[in-house]
This record gives structure tokens, sequence and C-alpha cells, in this order.
């Protein structure tokens, strides 16, 4: 597995938990999410990507307390894990070595 | 509103709990339960539930999606493995899939057959409902008529007394041996299957009419319905209702409907009915038709009658039989006699009646082969299925490894299931693709393996084919279910240990399996040899006369030419042939053996009561019949030409002489029988033959000469049989113009009456050698096992110092301990099933003891052969290869 660099979406949700710290848990993640990019999602679609870096292994989840807001059911955490943050990592420096030879007004 | 306390909905909020596949249950529930109260508070209740519905259905179908893509991934590794597996071990899957398409073809060809033979007569809507009356007379308490046609009397008793009866029909062939029509003077026809039936016929049975009104078609004197293709042969295309067609060039029969061709499966098939009021035109009898309504002695009306859903055949009949005895008692005594009449079912009439007088003896079915077939049908089913087992678990070793494995690293046992049952299911269905192929291509062979044309009848059955395929799908799921739990079941631990080597009772099981294979094998090999023993029998046997190199040719109708140009022509004929140099002798008569004899009277000694009279066959020979098909006197001398006395003489056969009540040949000759009221002497008495087959036994039979010549046979010297054909050819076109010859030769004509045993033996033989083969590939794959599973104690053993042969000998030995267990048990059930099989003959062979140590014998053989391949390389290996194993 060479993609150890992740897509935009998955760095969106890596970057939105990392945000988060200990709070990054569904409703959280997902209004992180739509503030940072400007779209609206079903929760359909947040689980989806969720597992799907979970089964990557990119984040470990954590169940956390319930609430009676929640119908009885309990919350779960994400959290990064060190896989996660290294894919983070190499997805941001090859980003960076692509951009950095392009000036700033070339599609203008 | 409730605007204090919202709650979501709750079918929608179910299916957000459904969605439990994710990593962690429920928590999508709560988080959207959770945004739920929020917007409830801020935009109103109405809002939030909607929200929720659209968050709730959105995420359900995107749900759907991820797992199915997850699901797909799964698959194709399964699917990875599934070949990689495969392909390991090409043998085994060669042998798995064809073991597994052969025995589902077989067993789809066997149920095809079977279906057919038990279809017969079940396409008459009310054929549950209708019996046949069988006819039993006794005379001095001895059984000595136990037919098919009854007495004509009968019918009504059934009707006037008994209100379960709702209907009768008659049906006759009594002198209409020498049928035959014209119509218009250039098409004339002989016709062997017409009947006169009473008008009821066409109502109770279902002959459907394509033309003309069933109710009255038979109703009246001299009317006739054919059935479409004898319809075609006289008047092509032309309508043929109301046309005449001329019996015998004496009576103009009416055509008042046309009928649907016979099906295949009706145990009564004919090409023309004639109607009961006819009868007087017909046949010899009073023109009132009277005898023929209310004779209890005349035995030659085939009758049926339907009964009143519901009623108990067998109550019926008794108290049918008390009422005759009350009609018939004083007649009875004074000759004491006795008649009885039984129920049969009309269904049960093709397989299980074995009556004479059939309607057509030929294509009787034979109840008990069809038994034997259903049973070597689910057999070979089993095996297949069994064999199918046995080679999928005795590879689970092999696999027990993987299994470990993925465990370890969180595979639960149902994703392994499903893992292996997609596996095995592959294999399955590759297999039922290829049984569909092989049936499919067969299918061109079926008509002369079963003698059936089975596939105008099932093959485009649907229902049939549903049973089929929900038998196909049900025992395929449950024999690809078994492995997959046994592979399944393994624990991780001891496993990758290594501790794990077989399973005692795995191993008890697959061999209780193999020995039911076998002792399947040896009961069918077995039963095979006694079929062939039984058959052969049958062909061989010494039948009391001489039928080889006998051609004979139906002799031209009296019709076809005027009587006194005829008589002489068929003379000068004779005469001329029979000088030929490679003819040995000529006959004629009115039957020949193999032929039924449709000709009979009343006979009795001169000096019993005339209502003594017995019913009895009757066939016109001339002075060249006993010589030329060397037939026996016991007594007394041949018909002469010479003598003119001779025609007033009969030539009785032994049965005959015993029903008339002589007490020896010696002392029938010169006494006098009375028939058709005129006196006749006894000049001879002939040793019984077997006029039909081996299958019943010889019956009384009556000879005189006789100016009807059916029948002109031929014997020939066997050598230049063309040049003697192209002779006889020529010298009947210049005697008989325009009429054509057609001849056959009696030993094959006469050997057709065991069509049915051979067609037995066919498929019998066929299956067997099926079924011995899937027996075969399943003990391969165990031999191969049990080589694999000992080859460390092998290793030990050369290295200790035994010699290959004592290997081989070692591994073969618990084979052919199994095939000794396999034997004890088939034997008996073998034994006890052909012996039911052989009583159907009349004369039939014992079953021999050697027959089953030949059996065992063989399978012995054919099993070492097999074992032989895996455990002689398994012998001859090197021991330290054997002991580096692990």
């Amino acid at each position: 597995m060479d993609s150890l660099t992740l897509t935009l979406t998955e760095q969106v949700y890596l970057i939105a938990i990392w945000h988060l710290k200990d709070e990054a848990y569904g409703v959280k993640i997902r209004d992180k999410v739509i503030a940072m990019t400007g779209k609206t999602m079903v929760f359909g679609t947040l689980y989806n990507n969720l597992d799907t870096l979970v089964k990557k292994g990119y984040v470990s989840t954590k169940k956390g307390g319930t609430a009676t807001n929640r119908g009885g059911n309990t919350k779960v955490f994400y959290n990064l894990t060190g896989e996660g943050k290294t894919a983070l990592q190499k997805s941001r420096k090859l980003q960076e070595s692509i951009w950095d030879s392009v000036p700033d007004n070339a599609f203008i | 509103m409730t605007d204090k306390n919202p709650k979501p909905p709750r079918l929608a909020k179910w299916l957000l709990s459904r969605m439990t596949k994710y990593q962690e249950d429920y928590s999508i529930a709560g988080d959207v339960e959770e945004v739920f109260y929020v917007t409830a508070k801020e935009d109103g209740v109405f809002k939030a539930r909607l929200w929720y519905w659209y968050q709730s259905l959105v995420s359900f179908f995107l749900y759907f999606l991820y797992i199915s893509k997850w699901r797909l991934i799964m698959l194709r590794s399964y699917m990875k493995i599934a070949f990689r597996t495969y392909f390991r071990n090409k043998v085994l899957t060669v042998v798995n899939l064809v073991g597994l398409a052969v025995g589902m073809a077989a067993f789809v060809i066997i149920v095809l057959y079977v279906s057919y033979e038990t279809s017969f007569d079940r396409f008459h809507p009310n054929s549950k409902n209708i019996y046949r009356v069988q006819y039993k007379y006794y005379r001095s308490g001895d059984l000595i008529i136990n037919q098919a046609p009854t007495v004509p009397a009968i019918a009504h008793v059934l009707q006037d007394n008994f209100s379960e009866v709702t209907a009768y029909a008659r049906a006759t062939r009594e002198f209409l041996e020498y049928a035959a029509f014209s119509y218009e003077d250039d098409i004339s026809f002989r016709e062997s299957r017409i009947y006169v039936v009473s008008p009821s016929f066409l109502t109770m049975f279902h002959f459907p009419l394509l033309k003309g009104d069933p109710e009255s078609a038979l109703s009246g004197p001299l009317r006739a319905v054919v059935t479409e293709s004898t319809a075609r042969r006289y008047f092509g295309n032309d309508d043929p209702l109301g046309k005449v067609i001329t019996y015998n060039n004496k009576h103009g029969f009416e055509i008042t409907g046309v009928c649907q061709d016979v099906p295949a499966n009706s145990h009564f098939k004919f090409d023309v009915l004639l109607s009961y009021q006819s009868l007087p035109y017909t046949a010899r009898i009073d023109p009132s038709g009277e005898e023929a309504e209310t004779d209890w002695n005349w035995h030659g009306f085939y009758t049926y009658i339907a009964l009143l859903p519901g009623t108990d055949p067998l109550t019926l009949q008794e108290k049918l039989n008390l009422r005759v005895a009350e009609i018939r008692s004083e007649e009875w005594k004074k000759n004491s006699t006795r008649q009885e009449f039984l129920l049969q079912p009309l269904e049960a009439i093709h397989l299980y009646s074995d009556l004479t007088e059939e309607v057509i003896p030929d294509e009787q079915g034979n109840g008990e082969a069809v038994e034997v077939l259903k049973i070597i049908a689910a057999f070979i089913l089993i095996l297949a299925w069994v064999n199918y087992i046995n080679i999928s678990t005795s590879r689970a070793l092999e696999r027990a490894k993987e299994v470990g494995v993925r465990k370890l690293s969180g595979a639960i046992r149902k994703e392994l299931m499903r893992q292996f049952f997609l596996e095995y299911m592959g294999i399955i269905l590759v297999a039922l693709f290829l049984s569909f192929l092989i049936v499919i291509s067969v299918k061109p062979y079926l008509l002369w393996l079963t003698g059936a044309n089975l596939s105008l009848v099932w093959f485009f059955k649907a229902d049939f084919w549903m049973r089929l395929t929900v038998l196909f799908v049900i025992g395929t799921g449950l024999v690809g279910i078994y492995p997959a739990v046994i592979m399944s079941a393994f624990k991780p631990a001891a496993v990758l240990k290594g501790k794990l080597t077989r399973s005692i009772s795995g191993v008890r099981m697959r061999r209780f399996l193999v020995a039911l294979q076998l002792a399947v094998s040896v009961a069918l090999i077995a039963g095979t040899f006694i079929v062939f023993q039984q058959m052969s029998f049958l062909l061989n046997k010494d039948l009391g006369i001489d039928m080889e190199q006998t051609l004979v040719a139906h002799a031209p109708g009296m019709n076809e030419a005027p009587p006194p140009v005829w008589s002489s022509n068929l003379d000068a004929f004779r005469q001329d042939i029979g000088e030929y140099p490679l003819v040995r002798n000529v006959t004629t008569a009115t039957s020949v053996p193999g032929q039924d004899i449709f000709w009979g009277h009343y006979f009795r000694k001169m000096e019993d009561d005339p209502r003594l009279a017995m019913s009895m066959k009757m066939v016109g020979i001339d002075d060249n019949f006993i010589p030329s098909f060397g037939i026996r006197l016991l007594a007394g001398r041949n018909f002469s030409e010479e003598i003119t006395a001779d025609r007033q003489a009969l030539i009785l056969n032994e049965s005959a002489l015993k029903e008339l009540g002589f007490a020896s040949p010696e002392k029938a000759l010169d006494r006098k029988v009375i028939m058709r009221r005129r006196e006749w002497t006894v000049i001879g008495v002939m040793e019984d033959y077997n006029h039909h087959s081996l299958k019943a036994r010889p019956f009384p039979i009556v000879y005189l000469q006789s100016g009807d010549r059916g029948f002109l046979a031929v014997k020939l010297e066997m050598k230049n049989l063309e040049q003697t054909l192209e002779f006889l050819k020529e010298k009947w076109k210049h005697f008989f113009p325009g009429i054509p010859f057609d001849y056959f030769f009696l030993d094959e004509s006469f050997n057709r009456h065991y069509r049915n045993e051979q067609i037995f033996r066919r498929v019998f033989t066929l299956f067997t050698g099926i079924t011995v083969l899937i027996a075969c590939m399943g003990l391969f794959a165990l031999a191969s096992l049990n080589a694999v599973q000992r080859t460390k104690e092998i290793g030990i053993r050369k290295a200790m110092g035994a010699s290959a042969s004592a290997i081989y000998s070692l591994l073969s030995k618990e084979f052919l301990r199994l095939v000794l267990y396999a034997s004890v048990f088939a034997i008996p059930v073998t034994y006890f099933q052909m012996n039911k099989w052989l009583a159907n003959f009349a004369y039939r062979i014992r079953i021999e003891w050697w027959l089953f140590v030949a059996s065992w014998a063989l399978v012995s053989f054919i099993v070492l052969l097999t074992v032989s391949l895996q455990t002689l390389r398994a012998a001859g290996a090197n021991p330290v290869t054997a002991l580096r194993h692990e």
C-alpha cells in the first residue's frame, strides 16, 4: 500500500477530528466538517467515511457515556492513531511540494 | 403539539438502529437524535421530524451501498481463495465436478422415465375414479380364466344395483381380427387398433373430439370415430365428417367424429372406434345385439366404470360379488363353476396389471422395475451428494490452518461459514449447469434408452422442472452447508499448535458414507447380474417351437382380392416358392407364435352340458404347420390334406386338453368335441409351446384346418438370404400385384415381447455403471486422504523395515473390510428386491449364491484398483521425505 497519502475528504475528516481533540464524536465532527467545507451532509455519509477511516486504521474509537438527549445511545469518540498522524504529515508534505513550484498568481 | 417533549419518528428511528454494521452500534441513532432535539427547539418539531426522516432514509440508502461495497470486496477475496483451492487440487475438483454432474444428470433422466411410466392414463380428468372390471372364472375351484376383458352382463349389474357407479363403458375387439376399411376403391388399410365401444366411452375418457359431438357420435349403428392421423390416411385433408368407409367390403360406416391421436401414455390405444350397435354387423351374433348386453359367458369386453368420488372400490367389489352370486348361484351350482369380478384402478393398469389379454400386452409396464429404478435414482443422487461431502470434508485438514489464521485475525464463524459455503456452492452450481448440459445433450438417446418418447411428454412441463429445481436447490444447499459447518468449527489454538490431526467422528462418518456407497454398488452389481441372467434365460429357453430362420408375411386379406382368385393364387404361390431350393417349408396359419390370437369359440366335450362350454383360442393351420415349427405331438397325428374327414378334426394343445377335462392325451383321441353346434373329432394332442412369451404360461389353444390365412410362414436356408428374398418378392408381385409384401422374421418379432425387459436391462446396467463410477470417485478421494494422513506412520514403518508390499496391504485392508461389511448389508436387500422382480415371470431363474460372491469379488477388485493408485504411491515413497513432513 503505497498510498499513505490521503484523499481530500479523508484529510478534512482527520483534521476535523484533530481539531476537536477529546470532543470528537458524531455530531461535533459533522458540525466541524460542515464548517470547514461549507457543505452540509447527512449522517449516513459521515459514518460511511468514518467507518472507512477506522477500517484503514487512521482513527481509533472509544465508547463514551450516554446522555438523555441521545435516546440512550452511547457517544463514540474518535481519535487519531499514529498511522493517521503520519498519513496526515505525508499528505501535507506532498501537497506543499506540489504547490511550491506554482506561483500564487499562476491561474489568475 | 408537545413542544416540550418532542419524539423522533419511531419508524425512522428503527431504521437508523438497523445500521449495526458500522464499527459501533447505535451511535448514529444517538447522534441524529441529539441534533433532532436541537433542531426541534430552534425550528419546531415538525421541521425536526422532517429532518429526522430525511436523515434516516438517506443514511440508510448510503449505508446499504456502503455495506454492499464491503461485501463485494469480501466476495472477491473468497472467490480468489476458492479458485486457488480448486486449482491446487485439480484432480479432486474434476472428480467432484464430474461425480456431481453425472449423478444429477442420471437422476434427472431416471426421474423423466419414471414420471413417464407413472403418468399412464392420468390425463383423464376423472382417472382416479375410473376402474376396470377384471374377470376371474373358476371351475371346480380351479382358477381357469384371469383376464382383462369381462362379460357384458356385469356392466348392467353394476349400473342397476349400485348408485355409486355413475357410468360404464365397454370396448371389445371380438371378431375384428381381420378388419380392413376401404374408401373410394383405391384407398384401403388393414386396421389392428380397432374397437367396438359403447357411446359412453368418449364421455368417460378424455379422448377429445376435434370434430363431431362426443355425446352422440357413437350412438346408432354403423358409425365410426377415427383418430386424426387415421382420418388423414383415408381422406387426406378433406373433411372426414359424413364420409363413408367400407368395412371388409361389406358394410359402410359413417365417420361421425374425429378424435385427437391417443397419447403415448394411454394403456388403451386405438385408431378406429365403431359404435356398439354395429356389433351385429361385425360379429357373428344375433342381429338384436342382445348377447353383447346380457351374456354371462362371452368374456370379450373391456369394461370400465366411473365411481362417485370417495367410493371405496373394495367395498363395492365385495357388494358386487355378493350380488352376482345371488343372480348366478343356480347356474354355478349346475356346472360347478364360479365367476368373480375385481376392480382395477385405471391408473394402476399400465404398471401393475398382468392379466391375460391386456389391451396391448407388449406395452404393459413393470411396476417392480419402476420401483427398482426409483430406488436407483434416489441412490445415485444421494451417492453423488455424499461423495461431494466426503471429498469436501476430506480437504478439511489442508484448510485447517487457513481457518485458524482467519479466526485469529478476527474472522467470526459466520463469516467463515459464508466463505466455505460460497466456495462449495461454486462447484455445485457448475455441476448443476453441467448436469443440465448432459441431460440436454443425451436427449436424442433417451428414446433408445427408455423406448418412450419422454421429450414429448415431459421436456416442456414447467411444474416438473420446478419441482426438480426446488429439490436440487434444497439438496445442494444442505450439501454445501454441511462441510461449511465442519470446516468453520475448528478451534484456532488447536489448529495452529498442530494438535488437530483428525476428528474421530468425522472419519467415522466418512467411512460410514463410503460403506453405504459400496453397499449400493454391491447391490446394483448383483442386481445387474440377475437381470442379465434372467434375460438370457428368457431369450435362450427352449420354447417348444423352432422359430429360427422363419420369415413371416402378412397374407393378403380376402377383401384385397376376390376370394376364389385369392385362394387359388395363394395356393399357386405356395406351390411355386415351395419348390425353390432355399425354401425348406411353407405354411399358412391364422396366427404365428408371438402374434395375438383373436379367433376363439366355445368348446365342450360332446357328453358335457352345453352350458359348460369353454371359450378357447383357435388357430387355423395347414398340414405343414406342425413340422415347420417342429412342434412335438404327444399323441395322435398331424392334419393331412388327403383325408377329407380332417376338415372336421381338431388338434388340441395340452392346456386345452386339461381344460376340456380329458384324462390323458391318448384318451382324448377320436373323442368328439362340440363347437358351433357341430361335432369335431380330436385327432392329435400337441405339446404346449409358448405362443406369446415366457412372461406368461401357455394357454389353451385348439388347432383346426382352415381356409382363413392371416400369415404365411416360410422356413428358409440362411445362405443367400438376399437372393431368396428377391425371389419371394418377385413371386409375390406376380400373384398379388399391387399388394405390398410386408414381412418380418419370427424370432425377432417374438423377442419384441421382451421389449420392456430389454429396456429395463439397458437402463439398469447403465445406471449401475454410473453408481459404481460415483462410488469409485468417493473411494478415490478417501484413499488419497488416508494416504496423506498416514504419511508419517508409513514413513516410520518403512524406516523400521516394513516392505512396500506390507504397507500396501496395510492400507488396502481397511477398504476391503469396508467392502465386506457393505456386502453383508447389501446382499439380503438385493435378494429380496430381485426376487420380487423375478416373480413377474412365469419362467424365471433361481438366484444363485455365487452371484453374490461374484459381485462382492468384483467390487473388491474395483476398490483395490481405485485405492491402489493412491496407496502404491504412499507405499513406495521414501521414508525420509515422509518424516521430514513438518
